[in-house]
């Protein structure tokens, strides 16, 4: 009996035609909600190499090395805590240490392994591991650091006067220069009002650096996402910022809505699923490898010095010491890096250092390649490929040692320096 | 409150709830009203006032026009709305000017916002009146016709005569009206947040077309300048149009039809027909309220070449009062002389003409890349960056051609993005080929679903990195 011969009515059809649509996709919605609250993916390590640890090794989190912000939850693997920055002792020299997950990171964690700027806080209290000491070190180190997060994070040390840490101990990897705005949680930091007044003083002295006034503007407008509006570099404010009943109610909404359906609560995971896939696609389609040479775009470039420039001047303004060191780059080849990426960013970065009074320090080869190491051979996308970015707990060690015995005598100095001030 | 906002979709469904219960055209022009105002105000108080006070005043002077039609009537009238938009126009260029920003560009912002538009819908309004096309609006139809919130804050600019009897028709929420809202809605947002948004960013900070133009530092080689352009051109296009797709649908919901703001414009084979399918509802405004009376003041090819260019400088100055807008405008003015001028030589001379499979594909290409060099002008901060962005691109050195100064994933997006739309385009009009037949239309209405659950998915996916919809500010 053919289909169209069945004894159904026609409106009843009509119905079902009409009801067809809406209830498939509304069919296709749940069960890709089933899927996503399946989901076990973490935007921050899906990339991540497995014999990397991102903790504070050695129990370090209980020695009360604490950051500026948190980078993942208390209690979770990723053991850094957050605490607002202690009140300036004057017997002792507050240093705030600034870096990329090669600061924090350790490949093929031992026990007994700690971090560079660990190492450095304990050989500088000469091995009192973290009790309170004469050097009083804090980690304000992020994963990709990007310089606009590194200004960000040096003028939230200076915001609060009786907070304002003595020292910035910046380590710079080049690869950080490849990215320009600051991720949403840190541009956040910008709202606070001292630190928008500090960055408004950062804008005006910074007239003869444009690309990093732009971004400085960006971060005072809230503009880390900014939708390209025509006529760029207009200081219109963003209309969609903005505040009320009707913003109230849709923040209610999206709440109500990420308890609920795990399809919104996971969003950010499922587009960080869909942005890492496309790089796998990417790099398999152009045969790209972590040894492939990555050229810092020139624009990036240079407006990652005029940022780096602007907060070396700033922190000399505010009376805070600063040392700036080229971090360890992995000395074999093939080598992500360009060789004259490498020599033009060593030359602008001393020069920079030297404008701005800090004091910098070339570590680009003090790591050797016996203390790197490589990707699994098992993963699949990078499986056996050299890991370029982070290395053992050896040369954590090997370079706080060279940070003590480089920074010892200005600290010392400096320490001498502020107690006398005191006196 | 954004179209892009989840209390939008709230907002809709308790509108249609309401308006389906209304039984009458009345009960539901007040309801769609008190829905238009209540939309409006979340954007603050001040621009409801604003808006309140241009609806009254041209109501009124629509009223005094219709009893006495003059031109100084209605030159008064015109006047009157032109000193509201050039007063914010103004106060806002010279406040970018002075530095002045924060709260009070804020302010001056969220009041003008949607002034263009139903300031032009208020002013073809008075001028229809003047030529005898006077819908006779109530108090309440004229309210809601400026104030209808799908098409308040962008577009697509409507006309008087279009919509009113459309308030004035017994409401009968169809299915198919339903269907179509909501496909439209759909299509809109994907195009706005997926794609647009995904040009403008990038899929991660620092590798999106306002990156290259905004932050970084200058020093663009001629492959970065060609690929922010059509970046930014395609960007901007799926901004506004994903827009506009979403009032069209929004009002669709209610039974309501707006005229259509977009034809594909990227496969224009001339600017004339580019004008045709770009932004359709100033376009066919500047042509009805500005080109025509003007080109008829005097006879000749001379004077109505002029009128054309000073009608598009009309509409560069419309997006703001800035030197890059101004240039903008006179540059497509003159494409569309030189477009008239080559039309006429090849009516002259016919054996110029390539054949048909080659002239098409050339005139696309000599349509496609000088829209895209006007975009440089349109986006652009300054004349000084537009100057050297042009130069970049024009006069390349031998050595910086080809080098990529952005992240490359920026340049695989822009490739993806572009091409996608060229065959997604080729596919739609093989699909409508397609639907001729009764199989195959039947096979892909039962295929529909996964692409709007596919749609939807996606734009939840991208629904944290939300941005500002590019028109706005105009």
């Amino acid at each position: 009996m053919a289909v169209s011969s069945l004894p159904v009515s026609s409106s009843l059809r009509r119905v079902a035609t009409r009801l067809y649509v809406p209830a498939a996709v509304g069919l296709l919605l749940v069960l890709a909600n089933k899927v996503t609250s399946g989901v076990d993916f973490n935007p921050m390590t899906a990339a991540q190499n497995p014999r990397l640890t991102m903790s504070a090794g050695d129990g370090a989190a209980q020695k009360g090395f604490m950051v500026i912000r948190p980078l993942f939850e208390a209690g979770s693997p990723y053991t850094v805590l957050t605490t607002r920055i202690p009140i300036n002792e004057p017997g002792a020299l507050s240093i705030l240490f600034l870096g990329n997950s090669q600061t924090i990171a350790t490949m093929d964690e031992q026990p007994g392994d700690r971090f560079a700027p660990v190492w450095l806080s304990d050989l500088l209290n000469d091995g009192s591991q973290g009790a309170p000491g004469r050097f009083v070190l804090r980690i304000g180190s992020e994963p990709n650091l990007r310089m606009a997060e590194m200004l960000v994070k040096s003028v939230l040390a200076c915001s609060e006067a009786e907070r304002k840490m003595d020292v910035v101990v910046s380590g710079i990897v080049l690869d950080g220069l490849r990215w320009v705005d600051p991720r949403e949680d840190i541009a956040d930091v910008a709202k606070d009002p001292k630190v928008r007044a500090e960055l408004a003083s950062v804008l005006e002295e910074t007239a003869d650096l444009p690309a990093a006034r732009r971004v400085i503007l960006g971060l005072l407008m809230g503009d880390v996402q900014d939708a390209g509006r025509p006529g760029g570099g207009s200081k219109q404010a963003d209309p969609m910022h903005q505040e009320g009943p009707a913003a109230r109610a849709e923040a209610w909404l999206q709440d109500r809505l990420d308890g609920s359906i795990p399809l919104f609560r996971e969003r950010r995971a499922i587009y960080g699923q869909i942005f890492v896939g496309f790089l796998a696609v990417r790099n398999r389609a152009l045969g790209v490898r972590t040894s492939s040479r990555r050229p810092i775009p020139p624009g990036m470039y240079a407006t990652n010095m005029e940022l780096i420039e602007a907060t070396l001047r700033y922190l000399k303004r505010r009376g805070v010491h600063s040392s700036v060191y080229f971090a360890p780059i992995r000395p074999i080849e093939p080598n992500p890096y360009e060789p004259q990426d490498i020599e033009r960013f060593r030359q602008d970065l001393l020069s920079v250092c030297r404008r701005c009074g800090s004091v910098a320090f070339d570590y680009s080869n003090l790591v050797p390649e016996e203390m790197w190491t490589n990707y699994p051979d098992a993963n699949l996308d990078v499986g056996g490929e050299r890991d370029f970015a982070h290395f053992t707990g050896r040369a954590h060690q090997r370079l706080g040692t060279q940070l003590e015995h480089d920074l010892r005598p200005l600290l010392e100095k400096w320490l001498t320096e502020k107690q006398e001030a005191h006196r | 409150m954004s179209f892009q906002s989840a209390l939008y979709v709230l907002f809709l469904i308790v509108a249609w709830v309401v308006c389906a219960l209304s039984r009458s055209a009345g009960v539901r022009t007040i309801v769609l009203l008190v829905a238009s105002y209540l939309f409006y105000a979340t954007w603050g108080v001040a621009p409801v006032f604003v808006l309140a006070a241009s609806s009254l005043f041209n109501f009124a002077w629509g009223r005094l026009l219709r009893a006495r039609p003059t031109r100084v009537v209605l030159a008064a009238g015109i006047a009157v709305n032109l000193a509201l938009l050039a007063s914010v126009r103004c106060a806002d260029a010279l406040s970018q000017s002075l530095g002045i920003g924060g709260s009070a560009a804020g302010l001056r912002l969220v009041t003008a916002l949607g002034l263009s538009f139903y300031t032009f819908q208020a002013m073809s309004y008075l001028i229809d009146v003047y030529r005898g096309l006077d819908p006779s609006p109530t108090l309440l139809e004229f309210l809601l016709y400026l104030s209808f919130w799908p098409t308040l804050l962008s577009g697509p600019i409507c006309r008087a005569h279009e919509m009113i009897p459309q308030y004035r028709s017994v409401p009968r929420l169809s299915w198919e009206d339903l269907g179509a809202g909501v496909s439209r809605i759909i299509g809109g947002l994907f195009m706005k947040m997926v794609l647009a948004d995904t040009l403008a960013r990038g899929l991660t900070t620092g590798e999106g077309v306002s990156f290259g133009f905004d932050r970084s530092s200058g020093g663009w080689s001629t492959l970065d300048v060609l690929f922010l352009a059509v970046g930014f051109g395609f960007q901007l296009f799926f901004d506004f149009a994903g827009y506009s797709s979403v009032a069209i649908g929004s009002a669709r919901l209610f039974g309501i039809r707006v005229r259509e703001n977009f034809d594909d414009p990227y496969l224009s084979t001339s600017p004339t027909v580019f004008w045709t399918r770009w932004h359709m509802s100033l376009s066919s405004w500047i042509r009805d309220y500005l080109f025509f009376p003007l080109s008829t003041l005097h006879p000749g090819l001379l004077w109505r070449n002029v009128s054309l260019v000073i009608s598009m400088t009309a509409f560069g100055l419309w997006h703001g009062l800035s030197s890059t807008f101004l240039l903008w405008g006179l540059f497509h003015g003159f494409l569309l002389v030189a477009h008239r001028r080559i039309q006429s030589l090849r009516r002259r001379r016919p054996s110029l003409i390539p054949p048909p499979y080659v002239d098409g594909f050339v005139s696309w290409i000599f349509t496609f890349v000088p829209i895209t060099l006007g975009w440089i002008l349109f986006r652009a901060g300054s004349l000084q960056q537009a100057g050297a962005m042009l130069k970049a691109l024009l006069a390349p050195t031998l050595h910086g051609a080809l080098s990529m100064s952005m992240r490359p994933n920026f340049y695989i997006v822009v490739s993806v993005v572009v091409v996608g739309y060229f065959i997604y385009s080729a596919g739609v009009a093989g699909v409508r080929r397609l639907r001729e037949d009764d199989l195959a239309r039947r096979i892909l209405w039962g295929l529909s679903p996964i692409y709007y659950a596919a749609a939807i998915f996606l734009i939840v996916a991208w629904s944290k990195q939300a941005s500002t919809f590019v028109y706005f500010q105009f």
